[in-house]
């Protein structure tokens, strides 16, 4: 992608054996000391450098080195997040109980049944993609909403996502959760980071 | 401590340094300068590093100071207490004096200040719009606004104007190189057709309105972008990822504008005209190089002129030797 960008890709799909060659890829560039930064994705990892520190030619040399199979998977720390799902804090989860055929107590515990894990970050900081979610997928609305609260709790399609600040959003929202999302006086500021694994905690 | 005291902010003014670097996996933009050209050259002649944070200015501004403080403004027409100062100058104010700031050509100034104070926010003195943080406060500057400097004491560095010709940066050609998705594009000739850019653009992004372009498909698994990409939603109108964008992005990435144009974007106002010209991966990097060898000189320059310093080549390899007398 240009003179200061190169993407590795793992093929065109969202699927958990992307997901696992993303995860040992982004181990594997952590465990060197790189001259550069990267972004990884769904399917794929953006390398950024600055073509006056690092070569082309060498980042392509140090991606030939990559042997995923030589990557140890590691522990995935698990974060609970505490939710008050409906009313006030969920606007859409009758919608999506429904599209689901569920009570709004089915569903509560359906969605807080899975282990999620994020399998990439984005669209604004700290806002992690989460995996895990089985049932009916469901639409975005067709109209974003101008206002969402930070702490809100998302689905789109069979992802689901928390959004760390006050923004415009076309999410469904079903809940919302008082953890501090993003927080500048922390390093890491992001609660979330790719491969962390996430459990929804009805309250 | 000395201090400017911001009048009129124009319409988006905001601290920047070279950018947030290593958060981007979170999430994190990039941000710094618009016109990365514009902003260090003026980071250089107010005897700043290249990447030192300064005020990025957008349309007009105004501003009074307290104190001495050593100052420079690139490319805006400058009036210091309604005397018009030449360009590319950087010179000494003092308590009382008032700087104005026209923008008569682009639509981006960079009033560098030496010893402008920032508070560093995850490695950055960056305005980070999006999130609300760095920079002063996390927002932009309003009327009213005081922002500290260290007292410019015993001036080393006088007066002074340098010789540069930036004129390039104010012209509609924008260089692009193909991007991730060019192949999925079905009328490659229409990207190099007129487009104009759209009142919604800022800091994030720039809309583009002109000829649709047709994609066989828009959507794509979201991947990591960067300043500069082209990216394409199902409306076929373009959209350039400028400074403060998001970092991963699932519309089709048909081109990208190469590092040494993206200060020529960074001078366009809405209702400007661009036009694209297809380059070489291989033209953009040595443009890359060529772009920033050339500040390297105009740092040597100024950073030396104060000093009897020369380069030498010796055995093929440059040194620097500077002459001191032996007191």
């Amino acid at each position: 992608m240009g003179e200061r960008a190169i993407i590795v890709k793992f093929g065109d799909e969202i699927s958990p054996d992307a997901h696992k060659m993303v995860i040992a890829l982004d181990r594997f560039l952590a465990g060197l000391k790189t001259l550069f930064e990267w972004i990884p994705s769904y399917a794929s990892v953006t390398i950024f450098y600055d073509p006056e520190v690092i070569g082309h030619e060498e980042i392509v040399k140090i991606i030939g080195q990559f042997r995923p199979e030589e990557i140890e998977e590691g522990e995935k720390e698990t974060i609970e997040v505490p939710v008050m799902y409906g009313s006030k804090y969920g606007p859409d989860i009758e919608f999506v109980s429904d599209l689901n055929k569920m009570t709004v107590e089915e569903f509560i515990k359906f969605h807080s049944s899975f282990i999620y894990e994020v399998w990439m970050m984005g669209f604004m900081p700290g806002f992690a993609y989460l995996y895990g979610y089985t049932g009916s997928k469901v639409p975005r609305l067709e109209r974003p909403r101008k206002y969402v609260m930070a702490g809100s709790v998302g689905i789109a399609g069979n992802q689901c996502g928390i959004y760390p600040f006050d923004s415009p959003g076309g999410w469904r929202i079903i809940g919302r959760t008082e953890l501090k999302i993003f927080d500048i006086h922390k390093n890491p500021p992001s609660l979330f980071d790719l491969g962390k694994r996430v459990r929804f905690i009805p309250v | 401590m000395a201090r400017i005291i911001v009048n009129n902010p124009g319409f988006l003014s905001t601290i920047q340094d070279g950018g947030r670097f290593g958060f981007a996996r979170y999430g994190l933009p990039r941000s710094g300068p618009m016109d990365w050209i514009s902003f260090e050259i003026a980071n250089l002649l107010a005897g700043n590093k290249r990447n030192d944070p300064l005020i990025e200015i957008t349309g007009d501004f105004e501003a009074t100071f307290e104190g001495r403080a050593f100052v420079s403004v690139v490319p805006g027409r400058t009036i210091l207490n309604g005397k018009s100062l030449e360009r590319f100058s950087a010179f000494r104010v003092k308590s009382g004096d008032t700087l104005k700031i026209f923008c008569d050509r682009g639509f981006r100034s960079y009033l560098a200040v030496n010893g402008l104070q920032i508070e560093e926010v995850l490695s950055s003195k960056s305005t980070c719009l999006p999130a609300r943080f760095g920079g002063f406060g996390g927002r932009k500057l309003l009327s009213g606004d005081i922002i500290d400097i260290i007292e410019y004491g015993n001036s080393e560095i006088k007066d002074r104007t340098l010789v540069c010709d930036i004129d390039r940066i104010f012209g509609n050609a924008v260089r692009i190189v193909k991007g991730p998705q060019w192949n999925l594009l079905k009328n490659p000739q229409t990207l190099e057709s007129e487009y104009t850019i759209s009142p919604d653009s800022n800091r994030i992004g720039y809309n583009l309105e002109g000829e649709r372009l047709d994609l066989e498909s828009y959507e794509i698994v979201s991947e990591g972008m960067i300043a500069g990409a082209i990216q394409v939603p199902p409306d076929g109108l373009p959209i350039i990822m400028m400074a403060d964008h998001p970092v991963t992005g699932g519309y089709s990435k048909v081109a990208n504008v190469i590092y040494a144009d993206l200060p020529v974007l960074g001078q366009k106002k809405p209702s400007d005209r661009i036009r694209f010209e297809i380059v070489d991966l291989d033209i953009a990097r040595k443009l890359y190089m060529k772009y920033k060898s050339w500040i390297r000189a105009i740092e040597f320059e100024l950073c030396n002129s104060s000093k009897d310093v020369y380069r030498v080549n010796v055995g093929g390899k440059g040194f620097t030797v500077e002459v001191k007398e032996i007191g």
